[in-house]
């Protein structure tokens, strides 16, 4: 699985030189809409997974790469490991120049969104976190069962009707229903950082911090074996 | 071929649909140390069969087993053993040749840069070069030079001469005669150059529209197979000895019979009676072979 990995890093390799500035472009939304740098980072972030499934998909390098010595189940979690390690980078990204404009110009986005912004607290770190890594987990499965094109249309179709149910489920019911003032909160209801940090803020009440997190963590690691298990199961059954 | 020994890739009852296509019940073995010629106009189920035998695809029945297992249960450990080469090479095009070989290399443990240097620098494949920029000549020959590098047991290449140089493609059966050559290895080529096995195949598998013609040693064609050409008057005589194949024309007939002794005392004074060549074989051989029945 490490030469699947090794593989990825190397087909990235002659675009690694638009990490930096790529999201230093993002940065600067940072002064318009603080979600919108969340966001946009988040999908530069995940934008390095689209990208290598783009280049199998257009080079047709599928079927190369599963010509090799590898088995579907490497090439599956090879994948996973990618795609996280992705979204690991882009948090780092997010946070790093997240506090580089707020050394710059805290002062004026406190002020003018009357709070510290997301990437100013660990609430932000954790949202890029869980919603990079949700995104990931849920859309794997739907990739390796129907392939690039096709996968990423039927996961924004599922993934919108999911998010849309469970937004309005989360405003009727949830902590985010109390939370619904929070200054920076967009017309589509509350930036993931405050939502993430309400809910965490619930189950820590309920069972104590540490306990939360641990059933966090543990909730997160059974979705993604489950994504994992799904995508070799799907994948396996794919003909190359 | 059939029950050869030591198989190193053997079908048995094979059946695949694809859409409006169908592999049908397709037998045959690979022996250690020959070369198979798979032989079959476009869509006759050569690709179909190269993917079963890398485990890109699963057959619907029969068994597909290559060095006695299932590649599609031992497939990781099979394919390091196979080296192969797609119909269309797909390489990651904008990374030079040797990167795409740096990634290839780490997946075989047998991988032999000193070779592999060496056979791009004689195929004339340049290192430093972007795939993308290559040739279709060039990046068959690059794949190829990939497939050789890891000393493979077993060589399938899908068309590996198709937009090959006479020069080069001589070069390459040439190639291909040597890698079989210590009897360690194993090669089975598809083409629809008749003139490619002529040259170096042991022997031959002959499908049409996914149904398998013929499969046998390519000296069987040559020493027993005979082409009857004959005036129309003969048709039915003809047809009713059960030929390989037989096309009529207003001008005459021919037939391909599998016994050149039995042609010769039953057609030798009313007709010509020829040996068979792979090309009479290629084009008149429409009926299964009775063996594979």
């Amino acid at each position: 699985m490490r030469h699947l990995i090794a593989r990825d890093l190397r087909l990235l390799a002659p675009f690694a030189w638009l990490i930096a500035p790529g999201h230093l472009l993002w940065c600067v939304q940072a002064f318009l809409v603080p979600e919108l740098y969340f966001w946009m980072s988040l999908a530069a972030a995940l934008g390095w997974t689209v990208a290598m499934l783009m280049i199998d998909w257009q080079l047709e390098t599928d079927r190369m790469t599963a010509s090799l010595p590898v088995t579907r189940a490497d090439i599956v979690k090879a994948r996973y490991v990618s795609a996280l390690g992705g979204v690991a980078i882009g948090a780092a990204f997010y946070v790093a120049y997240g506090h580089a404009v707020m050394a710059v110009a805290g002062e004026r986005l406190i002020e003018r969104w009357s709070a510290s912004p997301a990437w100013a607290s660990g609430g932000g770190v954790c949202a890029f976190a869980i919603v990079g890594y949700a995104l990931v987990i849920g859309f794997l499965p739907f990739y390796f069962c129907f392939g690039f094109p096709l996968g990423a249309s039927w996961f924004a179709v599922s993934a919108t009707v999911l998010v849309s149910a469970a937004a309005g489920l989360a405003r009727l019911v949830g902590p985010a229903a109390r939370l619904a003032d929070t200054p920076g909160a967009t017309a589509a209801g509350l930036p993931p950082s405050e939502a993430v940090r309400a809910w965490l803020a619930v189950l820590a009440a309920a069972w104590g911090l540490g306990p939360a997190l641990l059933a966090v963590l543990a909730g997160a690691a059974a979705l993604g074996a489950l994504s994992v298990r799904l995508s070799t199961g799907f994948y396996r059954r794919r003909e190359l | 071929m059939n029950g050869a020994l030591d198989p190193f890739l053997d079908f048995a009852a094979v059946s695949k649909h694809y859409g409006t296509f169908t592999l049908k019940d397709v037998s045959f073995s690979v022996p250690r140390g020959y070369i198979v010629g798979l032989v079959g106009p476009n869509g006759a189920g050569k690709t179909t069969l190269m993917r079963l035998a890398l485990g890109l695809a699963a057959s619907d029945s029969g068994a597909v087993r290559v060095f006695g297992r299932d590649p599609r249960e031992a497939g990781a450990e099979v394919r390091g053993r196979i080296g192969f080469v797609h119909e269309v090479p797909a390489f990651y095009g904008y990374l030079s040749v040797e990167r795409v070989a740096a990634i290839v290399a780490p997946f075989y443990p047998t991988w032999d840069q000193t070779l592999f240097r060496r056979l791009i620098a004689e195929f004339g494949v340049p290192p430093r070069t972007r795939v993308s920029s290559l040739s279709r000549g060039t990046r068959m020959k690059f794949a190829l030079a990939l497939a050789l590098s890891h000393h493979a047991e077993l060589l399938l290449l899908d068309e590996p001469t198709s937009g090959l140089d006479p020069v080069f493609r001589d070069d390459l059966l040439g190639r291909l005669s040597a890698v079989i050559g210590d009897g360690r290895a194993s090669v089975i080529f598809s083409t629809q150059i008749v003139g490619d096995l002529e040259r170096i195949a042991d022997f031959i598998v002959l499908i049409r529209d996914g149904r398998l013609l013929f499969s046998g040693p390519k000296d069987d064609i040559r020493d027993r197979w005979a082409v009857v050409r004959a005036g129309p008057d003969l048709a039915a005589e003809l047809s009713a000895g059960s030929p390989r194949g037989m096309v009529t024309t207003r001008q005459g007939v021919e037939a391909l019979l599998e016994d050149i002794d039995d042609a010769r005392r039953r057609f030798g004074n009313r007709a010509l009676v020829e040996r068979a060549t792979l090309e009479d074989v290629f084009l008149l051989c429409r009926q299964p072979s009775r063996r594979e029945q």
